[in-house]
């Protein structure tokens, strides 16, 4: 009977907006934690902007340097390539020059390659010329052979 | 066109054949008048206006002359379209550098080439058929001067019925036994059963070699030789000519094989790459003629008509031909 009447009245006293004395003091106490964590979360999230701008700091310090390193090294490579490519072209020059000579005394080569076979086409013509003038003169030779064979063969007069 | 109006006194073809009465190959004179009949009415058919022009060589002492046997055999062809020479045998002797050849083929077609009178002169053998495509290249009179035609020689197989031969029959792929392709630049195979040339070129060059007599074989490839060194063009009619059979050099050829020296037709192994310049008389133009009768003259023997025996100088060495010249000459024309 006495817990229900202190139930009842601890509902009346919240329907009215108060608060027993026991569970005021609690209640007290939970606020001021919660504040005190809020402080702390404030410290904590200022700490942390803190340590972003200076890991951008550092960041951007990197990149920065970073990028001046690379353009000293593009630097050093864009010399060195135009250095490779002046010896190339050096190079390129020299065979050049080498291949021309090669070329001419290519050409002088082909051309005497050309003048030979000429000699040797024109020889082969004149050999063939004389096979020919020869089968001829063999030729000759048997037909007068066989008709002065056919004269002595045949009874001739004696012509003393 | 009638037969009589194939006729005309300054023909525009000269057939010039060669042969006599010797029964050659067996059947000489029927293969011969079959194929000077097919001829003559085809190019009468096709109003080619032309003579066959008959060169009998060393004629046999024993027999008619053949050219008596054709005028008899050949009723209306002699002397409108048939004309004859027949040679004295004595030339045969004088002219020979070799006592094996018994039929010196090329002089006998360059008297008849020397006495034809078309515009054109046709070198052919007596039993070789032209084709429809040739009749129709003559018919269209679009021959052109400074070029020798040759034409692919298409043999027949033997045993064909032979009264009954046409085009028909000549062009039937069954039929056909071998073609004898043609070559450039000379086209030199089997060219003496084609040599179709205009005649005042034909006269320019001399005809055939007479100064290289110790044989006959290729002496026809030597003459396209000689055209190709002339500068004339040599192109590929593009049409064939029949022959039946496949000709008395490929069935005696193996018989020469081990000692060609020997054969009837002269060393095949000559250098026929040579070229020669015949007398101005080539041809026996000096030779007297006489007529037998009409249409058929005889050529009495006289040695100031004979070259000499030995002419070296007249044989000489080819012009080079550039490579341009000679794809120029195979051109093929239709």
């Amino acid at each position: 009977m006495t817990d229900t009447m202190a139930r009842l009245g601890s509902r009346v006293l919240r329907r009215l907006g108060l608060e027993r004395g026991g569970r005021a003091a609690d209640l007290h106490e939970a606020l001021r934690k919660s504040e005190q964590r809020i402080v702390e979360l404030k410290k904590l999230l200022e700490k942390s902007r803190a340590e972003s701008e200076q890991w951008r700091a550092k960041l951007l310090a990197s990149s920065a340097h970073e990028q001046a390193a690379r353009k000293s090294d593009d630097e050093k490579y864009r010399a060195r390539v135009e250095k490779l490519e002046a010896r190339l072209a050096e190079q390129v020059a020299k065979l050049q020059e080498r291949d021309a000579a090669r070329a001419e005394k290519v050409g002088e080569l082909r051309d005497k390659v050309a003048t030979a076979d000429r000699s040797v086409r024109a020889g082969r013509d004149h050999l063939m010329s004389i096979e020919v003038k020869l089968d001829l003169i063999e030729g000759a030779i048997n037909v007068l052979d066989r008709r002065f064979r056919g004269l002595r063969s045949s009874p001739g007069g004696d012509s003393r | 066109m009638t037969a009589s109006a194939a006729h005309a006194s300054d023909p525009y073809l000269t057939v010039v054949l060669t042969g006599r009465n010797d029964n050659f190959g067996g059947d000489f004179t029927e293969r011969f008048l079959r194929a000077l009949r097919f001829n003559h009415q085809h190019l009468a058919d096709a109003g080619v206006s032309h003579e066959f022009v008959l060169v009998e060589w060393s004629p046999l002492s024993d027999r008619p002359f053949l050219a008596a046997v054709v005028e008899d055999a050949s009723p209306g062809m002699v002397p409108e379209f048939l004309t004859s020479y027949v040679v004295d045998p004595e030339y045969h002797e004088a002219f020979s550098l070799n006592p094996r050849l018994v039929f010196q083929e090329f002089i006998a077609k360059n008297v008849g080439i020397r006495r034809s009178r078309g515009r054109f002169v046709l070198t052919t053998n007596t039993d070789i058929f032209l084709s429809r495509g040739i009749i129709e290249r003559l018919a269209a009179r679009s021959l052109e001067e400074r070029t020798l035609y040759r034409a692919v020689r298409v043999d027949l197989r033997n045993g064909l019925d032979v009264s009954h031969l046409g085009w028909d029959v000549f062009e039937e792929d069954g039929n056909v036994e071998i073609v004898n392709e043609i070559r450039p630049p000379c086209y030199t195979n089997a060219s003496g059963d084609f040599l179709l040339l205009d005649r005042d070129s034909s006269h320019r060059l001399g005809g055939f070699n007479e100064v290289y007599r110790a044989a006959k074989i290729h002496v026809d490839g030597n003459f396209c030789v000689k055209a190709s060194s002339a500068g004339l063009k040599i192109v590929d009619l593009g049409s064939p000519v029949y022959h039946l059979g496949q000709g008395t050099l490929y069935a005696h050829h193996p018989r020469y094989r081990e000692r060609p020296e020997l054969a009837p037709w002269g060393d095949i192994r000559w250098n026929s790459t040579v070229v020669y310049e015949n007398r101005a008389d080539w041809g026996l133009a000096a030779a007297p003629q006489r007529p037998v009768s009409a249409g058929i003259h005889y050529l009495d023997f006289d040695w100031e008509a004979v070259p000499p025996m030995l002419d070296l100088r007249r044989i000489l060495l080819p012009a080079a031909r550039t490579s341009a010249d000679s794809s120029r000459q195979s051109e093929v024309t239709r």
